[in-house]
């Protein structure tokens, strides 16, 4: 490391919760040392290192490509990879679990209700009837504009921020969720793709993009520039438009 | 299956009921809101005008202070009243924060390109000066149409 005449250190307090002992989580608090380049993912493995060799969170990439690493650095929901401990100078941080859901240990959350939304909606190209014998030699034609269509809702990687931001899913549950929605106006939106049916009931339900009351602050946080936002408003056209299409002319 | 001992215990985390005060776009978002609040307040009140408007004596061959009397005690006491004017300060100040903050929001619901081939989107600028130029073009027709029926 260049930067050793730097020696700054930051207050940092980490949410800490131990399923063993603990009934609920508590803070601890660390005085980390940090450079211009130093992110919040690197003072927790300083932390880790030197100070709470039993603090837990969860990493992979390093570089915002995995998704493993979504906390709520000051009550915001961030990669932890991605966020610099520079931005927050002069200032205290506090670390903790990504919002909205349960704590597994630490800043480890259970994540299983945002994997089992995304699996809900089909997340995969499913073939339209006249694809159905198309040889698995042949590809796809697709045009600029069709792949620009959904390449930028293509980007999630899953790492339930916006889950963490949005107060629809905080107060409901059962609300099928940006991440969800967003992939699955990705899928549908695709030439290639013949499975809009299969995923009307998820998109048309309550729970599915009508849940979503346009609060918008998923777009704010999205470590990928996703705009989930967007998508969900977009699904809700597509919904609405549906849903008149059914009643001029109803399905055989 | 494994014979260790789970230590899974997930804690949920309560939900507080000033969640949205912890964060200044969940307030603003809650502030858009409450908007609605004062909507109803204007659309009451044009609902009572109208609703005295109707109890006026409308056979009378003239209009007179007599015969007008309901519609002009709405007109003049009710909205003359200091308190009212205030709330209707309000409700003005509040449909308007309620347009820009929806306005900044809308180009999200539209996507569009800018041509058949092309993979430029269109910009949110120009929704945003749609949506502008129609609530100027409104408040305008409305004034007009205010102004030549007095």
């Amino acid at each position: 490391m260049e930067q050793t005449a730097n020696n700054k250190t930051m207050k940092i307090t980490v949410l800490r919760y131990r399923p063993e002992q603990d009934d609920k989580p508590w803070e601890q608090t660390f005085d980390v040392p940090y450079h211009h380049e130093t992110s919040v993912l690197e003072a927790l493995f300083y932390i880790k290192d030197h100070f709470e060799p039993s603090l837990s969170f969860r990493w992979s990439c390093r570089m915002a490509v995995c998704g493993s690493c979504g906390m709520m650095v000051n009550g915001v929901p961030h990669l932890a990879c991605k966020t610099f401990l520079r931005d927050y100078e002069g200032k205290d941080m506090k670390i903790e679990p990504l919002d909205n859901f349960p704590i597994e240990r630490d800043l480890v959350v259970d994540l299983s209700d945002l994997i089992e939304k995304i699996e809900r909606i089909k997340p995969y190209i499913i073939p339209a009837p006249k694809d159905r014998n198309m040889p698995l030699n042949k590809s796809y034609i697709q045009t600029p504009q069709q792949m620009a269509a959904y390449l930028q809702f293509a980007q999630c990687i899953n790492c339930g921020c916006c889950y963490a931001a949005c107060p629809q899913y905080k107060l409901n549950p059962d609300y099928i969720g940006p991440a969800a929605l967003t992939l699955l106006y990705r899928y549908n939106i695709d030439n290639r793709d013949g499975g809009k049916k299969l995923r009307a009931p998820f998109l048309n339900e309550e729970n599915g993009v009508w849940g979503c009351t346009f609060v918008g602050y998923c777009s704010e946080v999205c470590p990928k520039k996703v705009d989930p936002a967007s998508a969900i408003q977009l699904g809700k056209k597509m919904s609405a438009t549906d849903f008149v299409l059914k009643l001029i002319k109803p399905e055989e | 299956m494994s014979e260790a001992k789970s230590f899974r215990k997930p804690y949920k985390r309560p939900v507080d009921k000033l969640w949205w005060l912890k964060n200044k776009f969940f307030t603003v978002y809650m502030i858009r809101e409450g908007t609605a609040v004062t909507a109803l307040f204007a659309a009451l009140e044009i609902i009572l005008g109208i609703f005295l408007f109707g109890l006026c004596n409308l056979d009378a061959e003239t209009a007179t202070a007599e015969t007008a009397a309901p519609y002009l005690w709405w007109v003049q006491d009710f909205l003359g009243n200091p308190l009212v004017i205030i709330l209707n300060l309000v409700c003005l100040a509040a449909s308007l924060f309620h347009a820009v903050t929806w306005f900044n929001l809308m180009p999200k619901a539209v996507r569009l390109f800018m041509n058949k081939n092309s993979t430029e989107l269109l910009p949110d600028y120009i929704v945003k000066m749609g949506l502008y130029g129609a609530l100027a073009g409104a408040t305008v027709v409305i004034l007009v149409f205010a102004v030549a029926t007095i």
